[in-house]
Parts: C-alpha cells; structure tokens; sequence
C-alpha cells in the first residue's frame, strides 16, 4: 500500500498559518489569549507549589524547631551574660566616681593621712546611728579617729577590733561636734538626732546668721580636725526668749548611701577628761 | 538538727539586718528581722519555745550593735519568753495571737532600749522617740510578721521534715 506524504498546498498552508500566527504573537495581538489560557493554569500552579511548601514545612520542621531552641537557648545565656556585664560595669563606674570624690578630698587637704575602708553593717536599732567598717587595729586604725566620705565630716571611730571598726556617725542623736560658721564666723554645737537630722546649737543671739552659711569642725575640743565640712545651713531658729540661737543642716554626705569612707589615721583627738571632774570629754 | 537550723535561720536574718534592713525605714524607725524570724521560729509545731532562742538572737544583735551586751539580751529574752508564754497557754497560735506577739515583742524591745538611753542620760525626747521609731517599727513589724512566718515555716518543714515523719 502506498502511502504519500502532505501535499505542497498542506504545507504552504501550514507554514503561512505558523508564520501568521508568529507575527500575530510579535504584534502583541496573541496577549489576551494567552492570558487567558496562563491564568488558571499559574493559579493552579501557586496553590499546588504552597500546600507542597506546607507540607514540606511540615515534615522537617521537628529538625528546624530543635535548631532553634538550641540557638534560642545560646542566644538568652549569652543575653543573661552580657546583662551580668552590664551591672559589673556600672558598679565599677559607680566605685570609681566615688574613689574620685574621695581622691579629690583627700588631695583638698594634703597634711592628713587617710586610711579608705569600706561600711560593711549598720546598726541594727533604729535608735543609734553607727555603722561597722572593714578596717581595724591591724591597719592603724584607733579609737577616736575622724571618718571623712565625700567631702565631708561622717563621724568618728568608736570602737575598734582588729580588723572591723565602728563609727559613731555625726547623725547620731549622742554625736556633738563644735563647729565654726562660715562666713559668718560663728561657733556653735553641732547634733545629730534620733531621725539623723542635723542641727546646730549654742550660737549667741546677737550673731547674723543666714542660711546657706557654710558649717565646718571648729577643732574646739581637739576631737575633730579643724575646717572640716560638714554641710550648710538651711533654716535658722531664733527666738527672743530663748538664750541662744539654732539652725538646722543639710550635711554634704549623705548618710543613707555610705560605702567608703576614709579614716584620718595621723589626727589623734586630745583627751580632756582628766582636765574635768565628771570625766565628761566636750566635743 | 533543730538547734542548727535555728542558730541558721538567726544568723542568716541577723545579716540581713544590718545590711539590708536598716536600709529601709518609715519615718526613723526599721523592721526588726531578727525579731520576726525568732518569733515565728519559735512558734512552729516541732521547736520548743524556750529562752535559748532569745540568748541566741541577744547575741547576734550585740555583734553589730552599738548598745551594750546586756541590753540586747535582756530586750530578746524578754521577746523569747513572751513567746514562751504564749505558746504554753494559748492552745494554737492564730494570727491575732501572732499580731500580739510581735507588737509586744517590739515594745518591749524599743522599752529596752529606750530604758538604757535613759540611763546613759543620751539627749533624746521620749514621745519623739515613740512616735518616729517605735511606732514605724511596730507597723513595719506587723507588716512583715506574715510573710516571713510563711517563709520560716516553708523552710522549717524543708529542713526538719523527719520529727513529723518519725
């Protein structure tokens, strides 16, 4: 059986519907209908592709989920780190302010000799105002000693052992301490009180006083050294009936945030009481 | 094994005080933790209450404290026999009763203290000193007796389970 194969007109034909169709598609005119023919047919092709991905997701998400606990762990552990370094170094910023305060006092008065020591208790009755340091006899530290913090008087040593000390604070409603107004010129007795509040008394009527006057040791008494700075004066009291004038104080350290003071080792206070018949030392 | 736990729990409290406590005032006056921790110690089922506990406490204060030593053991042996007192005639300590105990307990230790101060002729107003330590202490005290009873009892049923079980 012979066969023949497409006629000369069949593939004329065929070749001027192919080369019509090609120049059709280059003119754009083609556009619509193949859009039409992709649309359902991507549509198609994006839901099958996302339930496969879900699916995917799906199966090796056990691995992944591990993976990420375990880099979830790293990263808190290296968080809990970092934020254990952050508080070490503010509290060293924080020590180095405050040995700067104190390095700066002590360079304000070169003639003593100071021993730093830091506070370690408080006294556990709300009625006295002591607290304990970590130094004692082994380091120098006597009896009597004057305590420095911040640029100001903090009281002075009272009780010593041989490596912890207790500081009688000026705040301590027992504390007196002579002190000279400046710049008024002024003498007066500085006490503390049972809520540590500071006042001075024994100032004679005809003084002017005025507030803002600055309140430094006397030396009066040998028990403290001169010029020391205790703080400022915020009110003054006078009354006509009364013998004698009274102020109050606002003391430059502040007696709540104490964490190192500094001792004055080469000031010995004087003793006076064999000089007075009740034994009874004066500030 | 309950001596030990005691002397413990008093020596931990005791460090708390005067590194922590004082920190924290109402008005001038401060909590006393020693105190509160002694008490409820006292008051569990298995402790006996006896004086021991107040020489113990007595002892502790009088290492940090500027008062002299018979002052802080006459002031918590007073505090430890209050509550021996109570523990032996009341038939089961309630909150009211533990309410007493620590209001009584703090007079009588401010009234120590004050007493002393008197005596060693220290400048201070006695209505002053009530109302801006005493007082605040008071208050501060009732405030805190209940959580750290729960706290002492917790840790007394951690630390002496085998005497219940036994």
């Amino acid at each position: 059986m012979r066969t023949s194969g497409p006629s000369p007109l069949q593939t004329i034909t065929l070749l001027l519907v192919a080369g019509g169709l090609l120049l059709l598609a280059l003119g754009g005119y083609l556009n619509p209908v193949a859009n039409a023919v992709l649309e359902p047919l991507l549509g198609a092709q994006g839901w099958l592709y996302t339930r496969f991905q879900t699916m995917q997701d799906f199966f090796s998400a056990s691995s992944d989920l591990a993976a990420l606990r375990l880099e979830n762990a790293e990263l808190r552990a290296e968080n809990a780190q970092l934020q254990t370094d952050l508080i070490a170094a503010q509290q060293q910023a924080n020590e180095i302010e405050l040995l700067s305060a104190l390095l700066d006092f002590a360079r304000a008065r070169p003639q003593d000799q100071y021993q730093a020591a830091a506070v370690i208790s408080r006294d556990p009755s709300p009625f006295l105002q002591y607290v304990i340091i970590n130094r004692g006899s082994d380091d120098g530290i006597r009896r009597g000693m004057p305590v420095v913090a911040q640029g100001g008087l903090v009281g002075r040593v009272s009780q010593v052992t041989a490596s912890a000390a207790r500081v009688e604070l000026i705040t301590d409603a027992a504390a007196q301490v002579s002190v000279s107004l400046q710049p008024s010129e002024v003498d007066g007795l500085l006490t503390g009180s049972l809520t540590g509040d500071l006042s001075i008394g024994l100032i004679p009527q005809d003084s002017a006083l005025q507030s803002g006057d600055l309140v430094l040791t006397s030396g009066i008494g040998g028990q403290y050294p001169a010029n020391i700075l205790i703080g400022q004066v915020n009110t003054v009291r006078q009354e006509a009936t009364e013998l004698f004038q009274s102020a109050s104080v606002q003391p430059v350290v502040d007696f709540t945030r104490l964490e190192v003071v500094l001792i004055i080792i080469n000031f010995q206070p004087v003793d006076l009481s064999p000089l007075l018949e009740d034994g009874n030392t004066s500030p | 094994m309950t001596a030990l736990f005691g002397g413990l729990l008093l020596l931990l409290a005791s460090i708390l005080q005067v590194t922590l406590m004082g920190r924290f005032t109402l008005l001038a006056g401060t909590a006393d933790l020693l105190l509160l921790v002694m008490l409820t110690f006292m008051l569990q089922e298995d402790v006996r209450a006896d004086w021991r506990w107040g020489i113990a406490a007595g002892l502790m204060v009088d290492l940090s404290s500027a008062l002299p030593i018979w002052v802080s053991l006459a002031a918590y042996i007073g505090a430890a026999a209050l509550a021996h007192l109570l523990e032996t005639r009341v038939w089961k300590i309630s909150l009211l009763t533990l309410f007493a105990l620590t209001l009584g307990s703090t007079l009588l230790i401010q009234g120590v203290t004050m007493f002393y101060l008197w005596l060693n002729a220290s400048p201070i107003n006695f209505g002053e000193a009530f109302n801006l330590v005493t007082l605040p202490s008071m208050l501060l005290n009732l405030l805190l007796v209940l959580p750290v009873s729960a706290v002492v009892s917790e840790l007394s049923k951690l630390a002496l389970p085998s005497e219940e079980l036994i």
